[in-house]
């Protein structure tokens, strides 16, 4: 199968498996090669994908852009003249807009051939990788590879063939194919390669300690280094950078990831953030944290804070109840399907839900619990199945896709159960005994649990509502904001035991390191 | 230091409405429920107030 206009695809070093150009795009632009084969809260498979875009035609917005520059302010003219060449410039720049939409349009679908050029729009961050014109962070002789809002020549690229039969074929790209990726945006107009460093021992730390100290100053601040920080400090984490090249080339491996769906289509896709509202409670499945004995415990429970407003007809969820829907092989996308596997994964913690079997004390009985857990196992794959009294269309079980607002019945494949809400401990206390028959249930008086599937089936209908991309892109800027802030507070806080390279003016400041962590230590634990 | 500047300075844009704004209804640095709710769901003016 050929590689279209419109795919969305990951990039993998030709020699490893589960490794991917990663990067965040929201606070941080650092295109860097992270692995995926342990936990970490940071990582986020959509942060790999990007879109194949053809090149765009950016006469008029470099115009615009040019007019920004203080130098250039003698071009533009005062009073009605001035509105008037602003106007012209909006107009031109709206219909150089849809002329390259029109453009896209046009060519989605079409297969690339090695030498076209490309742009890469990354999904999670909804920019464009982008060639800077700086030296790269580690490899000081390469260029620095990053994100940038808008197309631009810096963010055209184009594929090569790196092998001969790729060259001798007819030139078409197909999937899981290796290439070079390559730009002709460098100072001297030679072509330069996408390369990936050499993996660059980094060594943590907290703080620097400014270099000018000597002898005793120096030895009598790292003493005030607590000895929990000072074991932090010294210890080996690898780096391998994505930068641009102009003597050598990495070989990338193109993964195929989903092709091109309008942004119209009815039904879900992997990599969808929704929310799952239980139909008969309308509550919504959220994870709350809970700090106990210095522990934070995980915690899935049922909000009933989350509404469809009446005026808006929009639903208003809980942003700790947004669930990533991730294909059971976290690195295939394309439509949800009644007859696949997939795993929820908890936008704000990046953890799974998943069903755990724990036996109570002095009983022999299996109980299903859920709880968010770090690894992807069997014990996290669910599958969506219909409901049988929602005749809708589109939910119908004729059609292979779950739609979008479907309503569902998410099944557990291992335990074979399904997620329910039954009466909490103190409920079932309180309950008497023909309320409890009559079975009614208040959001706020239940927990989620698994019950057999078979049984009574409609009552554990929920329905699965998209959040769209505005809702998305303000929660991730959020969660990819706090490990910089967490990080800068912690520096902030360390500041009466060491000074900081830069920051000696606020050397006297006094901050308990304990108070804030256990303060704020909510947000950390997200974080971390 | 630098990386937490500009996070500090993008996340008071954001806040005042004055960063990512799609809907054609929402007035550029006119305060909006939604972002204030999300933002208190995730803890975070607390944490702010303390940065």
């Amino acid at each position: 199968m050929p590689l279209t206009f419109g795919s969305i695809i990951s990039f993998s070093p030709t020699d490893s498996q589960d490794t991917f150009i990663h990067v965040d795009g929201f606070v941080k632009d650092k295109v860097l090669i992270k692995r995926f084969d342990h936990f970490d809260s940071k990582l986020n498979y959509s942060k790999c994908l990007f879109q194949i875009y053809p090149a765009f035609i950016n006469t008029y917005k470099k115009e615009a852009q040019m007019l920004r520059d203080p130098r250039n302010e003698y071009k533009i003219s005062y009073g009605q003249k001035r509105l008037n060449m602003i106007n012209n410039l909006q107009e031109k720049i709206v219909t150089e807009f849809n002329f390259n939409l029109e453009t896209f349009k046009k060519v989605t679908g079409q297969p690339i051939h090695f030498g076209q050029t490309i742009q890469l729009l990354h999904i999670s961050s909804n920019k464009f990788l982008s060639f800077k014109n700086v030296e790269a962070d580690i490899e000081r002789e390469n260029y620095k590879i990053g994100l940038d809002e808008f197309s631009s020549d810096m963010t055209i690229f184009k594929f090569l063939p790196c092998y001969k039969h790729q060259r001798e074929s007819e030139g078409v790209i197909y999937l899981d194919d290796s290439v070079y990726i390559a730009t002709t945006n460098t100072a001297l107009n030679k072509l330069s390669y996408v390369h990936l460093s050499n993996p660059t021992a980094i060594k943590l730390r907290k703080f620097d300690i400014a270099p000018k100290e000597d002898g005793a100053e120096r030895e009598e601040n790292e003493r005030l280094i607590p000895e929990s920080q000072r074991n932090e400090v010294g210890k080996l984490k690898y780096k391998i950078e994505v930068n641009v090249s102009l003597e050598s080339q990495t070989r990338l491996k193109i993964n195929h990831y989903t092709n091109f769906h309008s942004e119209n289509i009815n039904f879900l896709e992997c990599g969808d953030i929704v929310w799952l509202n239980h139909s008969e409670l309308d509550a919504t499945l959220v994870c709350v944290t809970e700090f106990r004995n210095k522990v934070f415990d995980y915690k899935v429970e049922f909000d009933i804070g989350s509404k469809i407003t009446d005026n808006l007809r929009q639903f208003l969820g809980n942003t700790n109840g947004m669930w990533i829907i991730e294909h059971s092989s976290y690195h295939k996308g394309g439509p949800v399907r009644w007859d696949q596997s997939y795993r929820f994964k908890h936008l704000s913690s990046g953890m799974y839900l998943s069903v755990q079997k724990t036996k109570k004390k002095g009983e022999n009985k299996n109980y299903s619990k859920i709880i968010l857990e770090k690894e992807s196992t069997s014990d996290n794959v669910f599958s969506f199945v219909p409901v049988a009294g929602a005749h809708l269309a589109e939910n119908s079980s004729h059609s292979p896709f779950v739609a979008k607002d479907a309503f569902v019945i998410v099944r557990h494949e291992k335990s074979d159960s399904v997620l329910q809400g039954t009466f909490d401990k103190d409920t079932l206390k309180k309950k008497t005994a023909g309320e409890l028959e009559e079975g009614r249930l208040f959001a706020n008086e239940t927990k989620p649990c698994m019950v057999k599937y078979g049984a009574s089936s409609e009552e554990a209908a929920f329905k699965i509502i998209k959040a769209n991309y505005s809702e998305v892109w303000e929660t991730s800027f959020l969660i990819s904001s706090f490990p910089l802030l967490t990080g800068f507070l912690e520096t902030v806080t360390n500041m009466n035991y060491v000074r900081v390279m830069g920051l000696e003016f606020c050397y006297n400041l006094k901050f308990s390191r304990k108070q804030v962590v256990i303060e704020h230590g909510q947000c950390i634990y997200w974080i971390r | 230091m630098k990386a937490a500047r500009k996070c500090v300075r993008d996340l008071d844009m954001f806040c005042k409405n004055e960063l990512f704004n799609t809907s054609p209804d929402q007035k550029y640095g006119e305060t909006n429920a939604f972002r204030q709710k999300v933002m208190n769901e995730l803890f975070l003016s607390n944490f702010i107030y303390k940065v």
